[in-house]
């Protein structure tokens, strides 16, 4: 590499970095405890434990279920089934018609093994979670906050990339993982700044670039709900339901369709993203990939046939399925553990990385002349 | 040759090999846990594992006072 280009390299890792620093260093803080927002939630927010279930116990249908909640609130209609992720339960919601606001709707957890009810309460974030995922996601400024996010993101992934490309010269006559420890306090910090950043460098790469796709985050989930919206406009012209086969008809048939997922949703007839002659069931994947993806079946209401399967926006595909890269929840505990390492490893790449700039420009030897004086 | 051998220039591929290696790890560890759960979330972690390895094996073994290259 020249001289000019090395200096040409150098300057952009400066300045991305330099203009990016102080947000990162905060998004790096904040991540940490997102990174264990399960955990922390299972501490703040705990969920009551499930019965124990005799073996044997006959499981209800979901229909019986239905009606079981129908029968507590006289005069109700069924508007959607939720199914918790690792309970074996369901969040039913029956209200005096499908088009009564939530808060007046009547909203009860119910056992799938007994059908019983249980005080399960709705899957909820804590104030303290929510506090750091606005910090982190959009620095309470809403979208613009979001979108600045991204491109300090972009930034990121300029520093690293140029950060690769002048590890070379600086390594030129020195093995791996060196750090010159008895020379100059600030030759130290280089090489644990080149150390840090060089092995932490395609995670940061990852958690940078999937950063950044996910301050589209609201722009994109308002498109999937429009995109939604739209493609159930489609079939409103058909006429209202009469007689509704059982839901469980309706999730059978949307099973076949889409073998590799979990149940997700349903919303019956006339509610939520339904048709007044549909139930609409929202499946999740079951891979860690594809465990965020939403896959909809549109089931006509009186025969139990599939009449729809909608695939999402490639862009929200993209969002979704870029989702796990950034938050490192996808492999359990111990993934959870290396990740939060790698972050305070990456943190360690900015406080070392500005050190060695402080250190250039004198900032740290006129503060030393200071304190001496 | 000693391992902190500092008078003779490395080639691109000398410098860029154990990065390379540490990187292909993280690659193959994210994408490993990505596709599956049980023994691969564990390959896949174990992958992951390597980045923090390389920065432990610097801080803990890689000191010497050689002569700096810039």
């Amino acid at each position: 590499m020249t001289q000019r280009r090395f200096r040409a390299w150098m300057l952009v890792h400066k300045w991305t970095s330099l203009i990016s620093t102080l947000v990162l260093l905060l998004l790096c803080v904040t991540g940490l405890p997102l990174i264990f927002k399960e955990e922390i939630e299972a501490v703040i927010n705990p969920q009551p434990a499930m019965p124990a279930v005799a073996p044997g116990t006959p499981s209800p249908s979901l229909d019986e279920i239905v009606r079981a909640a129908l029968q507590a609130h006289p005069g109700d209609v069924p508007i959607s089934i939720g199914f918790f992720k690792d309970k074996p339960a369901v969040q039913l919601q029956t209200a005096p018609n499908v088009r009564t606001p939530f808060p007046q709707s009547h909203v009860q957890a119910y056992d799938l093994r007994t059908g019983s009810p249980v005080p399960l309460k709705p899957q909820r974030t804590s104030a303290f979670t929510e506090f750091f995922r606005l910090l982190h996601t959009e620095l309470f400024l809403g979208l613009p906050g979001a979108l600045f996010l991204g491109v300090m993101a972009l930034l990121l992934v300029a520093a690293t990339i140029s950060g690769i490309v002048v590890y070379a010269p600086y390594m030129r006559r020195l093995p791996f993982g060196t750090v010159r420890s008895e020379r100059s306090k600030r030759l130290r910090w280089l090489d644990l700044h080149n150390l840090l950043g060089i092995s932490t460098a395609v995670w940061v790469l990852a958690v940078g670039v999937t950063g950044a796709i996910n301050s589209l985050h609201d722009p994109v989930a308002a498109s999937v709900r429009t995109s939604i919206a739209e493609m159930t406009r489609r079939h409103h012209a058909a006429p209202a339901a009469g007689a509704l086969v059982p839901v469980d008809r309706a999730i059978a048939a949307a099973r076949q369709a889409m073998p590799s997922t979990t149940l997700a949703s349903v919303f019956f007839p006339g509610a939520g993203f339904s048709t007044n002659h549909h139930y609409a069931v929202f499946m999740r994947g079951n891979a860690p990939l594809t465990a965020r993806l939403f896959y909809v079946a549109l089931i006509d209401a009186e025969s139990g046939t599939l009449t729809d399967t909608p695939s999402m926006p490639w862009y929200a595909t993209a969002l979704l399925v870029s989702q796990p890269l950034h938050f490192g929840d996808y492999g359990g505990l111990p993934l959870k553990i290396i990740w939060a390492l790698l972050d305070l490893a990456a943190i360690a790449v900015l406080i070392t990385g500005t050190y060695l700039w402080l250190a250039r420009v004198g900032v740290i030897r006129a503060v030393r002349t200071t304190a001496a004086s | 040759m000693s391992r902190f051998r500092t008078d003779e220039k490395r080639t691109m591929g000398e410098i860029f090999l154990a990065p390379a290696l540490v990187g292909l790890a993280t690659i193959f560890g994210l994408a490993i846990a990505l596709v599956g759960d049980g023994i691969l979330d564990i390959i896949g972690c174990l992958s992951l594992c390597l980045p923090l390895a390389a920065i432990a094996y610097g801080y803990l073994f890689g000191r010497f006072g050689a002569r700096s290259s810039i």
